[in-house]
């Protein structure tokens, strides 16, 4: 049992640590005391709420046709698309795909890559080689790119958009997880473990893992704000959701058209987009700021 | 430094070889058949089988990967039957207006980015500061295609200063092909300008701690001199480096922006080529641009061997 109050989660260095639960609330009230927290806190939470409530909150159906191009007024708070469909319902039900995409991606990148990244940096040797020059390739391709390629190998859906963020973002996450891998296996905590019998699998997952939890959550948030402007840039380019499905994107690429007569269109997207993906980059900055408080950002 | 050299030689070969099997699996793995993407549905068989061997598509894929390898290497890279032309004659008639736009980008890039790392470094925890983070922060939060959307009505349309789009070759014409990079530059240049600031400033804060800058300060040199001979120059070497790695992300922004403009770029070529499934153009372009990338930042690791001291007498990274 000794190995368990040395290994599990515990920061190095710390003597005396409190449990796992109060220094969560710790961090998270940490978090939101800085101004950058707040707001990169709040927009998510904000932004996913808006999604999962979507049939509540929207005034209208997504689908639902009336007057076309008609400005934002008090009937439809952002006006209306070349349709007649009301683009504030529509942009709260974007959100569903958009933030659906981004997380889910973002899910299976940081399982993927962490489970890589910890075993390139733990064993080493051939297998880190192999690995590391192998995701090196992946992250020579730029990210649209390579997301271009892959949707249109997959095809055209929600899905598979996601399949290939997820696929971008593997080799991030394995880098970072692998470079802190590399110290934290040489702290004496660790050692220790290894001495008292740990196993190397307890070793990763009680020991090693959990301390690299910082840079993983900035690098989670990161993400998915980059995973945002990635998915709306496949919508844009005509290349994800099939109509009628709204998706942030694709309301961008059909309100470009009619720029000059309902800038609306365009407007409210953009925003969305924006807005979202700055919320998921302030929550990373101010996460980094608290591991790191000199530096930060 | 010469063992460094020579792992860092063969690492690049080694993942080169790998981006190549990794481009022809991806293109290869493209539904739809291109020579039905050519010569349509209503094609008649004699013809399909006929560009079918043409293409080599009959051959198992181990055997079609390394001949094409072979010509790759050989600086084949194929003949698309879309465009009628060699690959790689599209490519080069592509390639200026997306270099022009980029050798524009970085410049402004820079002009952004510098003064806000500098003011955020020399003021850390200051409203300069707290400024320039939420400025970065914007800026890699806003998609370069929806800034270039922005900026055309204004632009184009109310100030008519400048073309809504279409691209002037800079060489033939300097002043109107200035005028028609300026809007898709400066789209690119805000997401590019975003991680330049914040390394810099990064890097500054560490350098303005350094031994070497307080003696510079305890000569009795002034700020503005101590900042600008002394510590920018050894706080932009990690700057050098996000460059080469922005790289890419620059030229997967550019695919984008180049739609907005139509300007006739490889980004253009990519989504066109995609479009009409021309797989030949398509490989060329993804392999060409990955192989770019890794050569730059092979590039920009030697030469940051070369500047930095530490690393020459070091042996190691």
């Amino acid at each position: 049992m000794a190995s368990r109050t040395i290994g599990a989660g515990e920061t190095p260095g710390v003597v005396a640590s409190p449990g796992p639960g109060i220094r969560r609330r710790k961090a998270l009230i940490g978090v939101l005391r800085t101004p950058t927290g707040f707001i990169g806190l709040s927009i998510p939470v904000i932004m996913v709420a808006l999604a999962l409530l979507a049939p509540l909150i929207a005034p209208y159906s997504p689908t639902e046709m009336g007057q076309f191009l008609s400005p934002p007024s008090s009937v439809h708070w952002m006006g209306t698309d070349d349709l007649g469909r009301d683009t504030f319902s529509r942009l709260l039900y974007g959100a569903r795909t958009s933030l659906a995409v981004a997380l889910g991606s973002m899910l299976v990148a940081t399982v993927i890559g962490s489970l890589l990244g910890l075993m390139a940096g733990f064993f080493g040797g051939l297998l880190d080689s192999v690995l590391m020059r192998a995701l090196d390739t992946l992250l020579a391709l730029p990210a649209i790119l390579l997301a271009l390629v892959l949707v249109s190998a997959l095809g055209a859906s929600a899905t598979n958009a996601a399949i290939a963020i997820a696929i971008i973002y593997i080799p991030y996450f394995a880098r970072i997880i692998r470079a802190n891998t590399l110290t934290l296996k040489e702290w004496p905590f660790v050692e220790a473990s290894r001495a008292l019998g740990a196993s190397n699998q307890r070793l990763l997952f009680r020991s090693i893992l959990p301390n690299c939890l910082s840079p993983l959550l900035v690098q989670i948030s990161l993400g998915v704000s980059y995973a945002i402007l990635v998915e709306a840039g496949l919508s844009f380019l005509g290349l994800r959701v099939r109509p009628p499905t709204p998706s942030w994107g694709s309301m961008l690429l059909s309100g470009r058209n009619l720029m000059a007569l309902a800038p609306w269109g365009v407007i409210f997207p953009g925003f969305f987009i924006c807005v979202t993906a700055m919320g998921f980059n302030f929550l990373g900055d101010a996460v980094q700021e608290l591991s790191n408080p000199v530096k930060g950002r | 430094m010469k063992n460094l050299l020579v792992q860092r030689t063969a690492e690049l070969v080694v993942v080169l070889f790998a981006l190549s099997i990794l481009v022809f699996v991806l293109v290869r793995s493209l539904p739809g058949d291109p020579t039905v993407a050519f010569l349509g549905l209503q094609a008649n068989p004699e013809a399909v089988a006929k560009m079918r061997e043409e293409l080599g598509l009959n051959e198992s894929l181990l055997t079609q990967y390394f001949a094409w390898l072979g010509r790759v290497l050989a600086g084949d890279l194929g003949f698309s039957w879309v465009g009628q032309r060699p690959a790689i004659e599209l490519i080069r008639t592509a390639l200026p207006a997306t270099v022009q736009l980029l050798l524009l980008t970085i410049p402004l890039a820079l002009l952004m980015a510098v003064p806000l790392g500098i003011a955020a470094a020399l003021k850390p925890r200051t409203w300069v500061d707290h400024l320039t983070t939420s400025l970065v922060v914007s800026g890699i939060s806003i998609p370069s295609f929806f800034i270039g959307i922005l900026l055309i009505p204004v632009f184009a349309q109310t100030l008519r200063v400048l073309p809504a789009s279409g691209y002037v070759p800079i060489l033939e014409q300097p002043w109107a092909g200035l005028r028609s990079t300026i809007m898709p530059a400066i789209a690119l240049a805000v997401a590019l300008a975003a991680p330049i600031a914040r390394f810099l400033r990064s890097g500054l804060i560490d350098v303005l701690r350094a031994g070497y800058v307080r003696t510079a300060y305890s000569k009795g040199l002034n700020g503005s001199k101590v900042v600008l001979k002394h510590a920018i120059k050894n706080a932009m070497l990690p700057v050098i480096t996000v460059l080469g790695l922005q790289i890419g992300a620059m030229i997967g922004g550019a695919v984008i922006t180049e739609q907005v403009f139509a300007w006739p770029g490889i980004g253009r070529l990519t989504v066109v080529a995609i479009e009409r499934r021309d797989y030949v153009v398509l490989q060329a372009i993804v392999l060409l641009i990955g192989a770019g990338y890794l050569i730059i930042n092979y590039l920009v690791d030697l030469s940051y061997m070369l500047l930095d001291p530490r690393i020459k007498v070091g042996g190691g990274g």
